[in-house]
């Protein structure tokens, strides 16, 4: 095939055919030499083969691209997790805050924590037992009144009491220091019920000042009684 | 308007080219590069087997050349000036071609035995790679998956363009839109880019 482009401008087809390198050696001198004199043409000609280039590229560059755009949606969902836990946590922090109430005697405890039935546990020289000792309360039950038998002579200033909820999210302790003995040799201390329920709770008894001995340690887990007269 | 009188006006035009440019005038220089380099990077791109960069090189080349002949001699016949260039493009290629394999004898005696790389050039992958990207952000603000299918099967897997407008039920009209469209854009995007914006994109005339 030969012959000149003469007025009208090569097809669709005629391009195609030339960027392909399809058209004849005769045929494709015709073709650009329209495109020498015409400029526009050329360029529109030009932009054809640059699209072409450039989807030819593709294939290469789009793995690369998929991994980039994987490892930015990866970070970008590790940030958003970040945040909504930072969120959460502060969230929490507000509803719950950090410090555990905890009463040396009966009558700091308020009369509205007493007006149901009481729940006490006694806990004897249980040193070195990391095991979860279980308390199903009444659910009117208001406190529970923790009794410790310390097993060691107490400091100069009595015992340190500690009681920390096992929470990993929402830490929350209280420690009394200057604790005493009652004439039993019981530590008696009352925690809220409410508090509790659901959490595992650890009691830590110390002599005050520390003497460096291994603390005696408990661990609670608190739950409600499940009834049929719960509202 | 016959084609005679076309290739004519041509004539005229450049034979008024010509004289102006031995005259030292140097917007019809700039006239002269603007109305040739596209088609001849054309010319060289094809006699250089797509190499873009060496066709760009060549192109600047051909140019200089050009310009150098009609501020001195001039040309015998101007309105042969087309065909001037292309045949200097294509020459330039040969010498760049014969240029490069001399090297490759020089260093490596194997090389006498030189046949074509089909593989593409660094530089070439260099130049592909960011059309590459702007090819796909071009592919990426596309609204729907019909312009991309027909943008893909077009430029990427040669398909005829009856056989697209068959298979997707187009219309010549609704193909040659979404043609020039991506056009349009490959060209703001290579604005944008910076991407031989002097060389390719002086005119902002389209098809």
């Amino acid at each position: 095939m030969s012959g000149s482009f003469g007025h009208e401008p090569p097809d669709e087809a005629t391009i195609a055919a030339y960027l392909s390198d399809r058209l004849e050696p005769s045929r494709a001198e015709a073709f650009e030499a329209y495109c020498l004199r015409h400029p526009d043409f050329a360029q529109r000609v030009e932009l054809d083969l640059f699209l072409k280039v450039g989807f030819r590229q593709m294939p290469a560059q789009d793995p690369v691209r998929r991994t980039g755009h994987r490892r930015r949606t990866m970070l970008a969902i590790a940030a958003g997790l970040t945040l909504i836990v930072a969120c959460g946590l502060l969230l929490l922090r507000s509803v719950h805050p950090g410090a555990l109430l905890a009463y040396r005697s009966a009558t700091e405890v308020p009369a509205s924590l007493l007006s149901g039935p009481r729940v006490s546990i006694t806990l004897i020289r249980l040193r070195g037992d990391s095991a979860v000792h279980r308390i199903v309360a009444p659910r009117r039950a208001g406190v529970l009144a923790v009794r410790v038998a310390p097993d060691s002579a107490p400091g100069r200033l009595g015992y340190a009491m500690g009681i920390a909820l096992e929470s990993a999210v929402i830490p929350r302790s209280v420690t009394l220091d200057d604790v005493h003995a009652d004439a039993n040799g019981y530590i008696e201390v009352y925690l809220p019920l409410a508090d509790l329920v659901g959490q595992t709770l650890r009691i830590t008894v110390n002599p005050s000042p520390l003497t460096g001995t291994e603390s005696l340690s408990f661990r609670l887990q608190v739950a409600y009684a499940q009834s049929s007269d719960t509202p | 308007m016959s084609t005679d009188e076309v290739g004519a006006q041509t004539d005229l035009s450049n034979r008024a080219l010509c004289v102006r440019i031995r005259a030292g005038d140097f917007g019809a220089e700039t006239l002269l590069i603007t109305r040739l380099q596209s088609g001849l990077r054309l010319v060289a791109n094809r006699a250089a087997g797509g190499d873009l960069e060496l066709s760009r090189d060549v192109c600047q080349e051909t140019l200089v050349i050009l310009l150098r002949r009609l501020r001195t001699t001039g040309l015998d016949d101007p309105s042969g000036l087309e065909a001037f260039a292309a045949q200097t493009a294509r020459n330039l290629v040969i010498a760049a071609r014969r240029k490069n394999q001399r090297q490759r004898t020089a260093t490596d005696s194997e090389a006498l035995a030189f046949v074509p790389d089909p593989r593409p050039l660094v530089q070439e992958e260099e130049a592909s790679g960011r059309l590459g990207v702007l090819v796909h952000r071009l592919l990426a603000e596309l609204p729907g998956d019909r312009d991309r299918a027909i943008l893909t099967r077009f430029y990427l897997k040669e398909h005829d363009k009856s056989e697209i407008c068959r298979d997707l039920n187009l219309t010549d009209l609704g193909f040659n839109q979404v043609i020039f469209r991506a056009r349009n854009r490959l060209r703001q995007l290579l604005i944008q880019a910076g991407i031989d914006k002097r060389d390719l994109l002086d005119s902002e005339g389209g098809s």
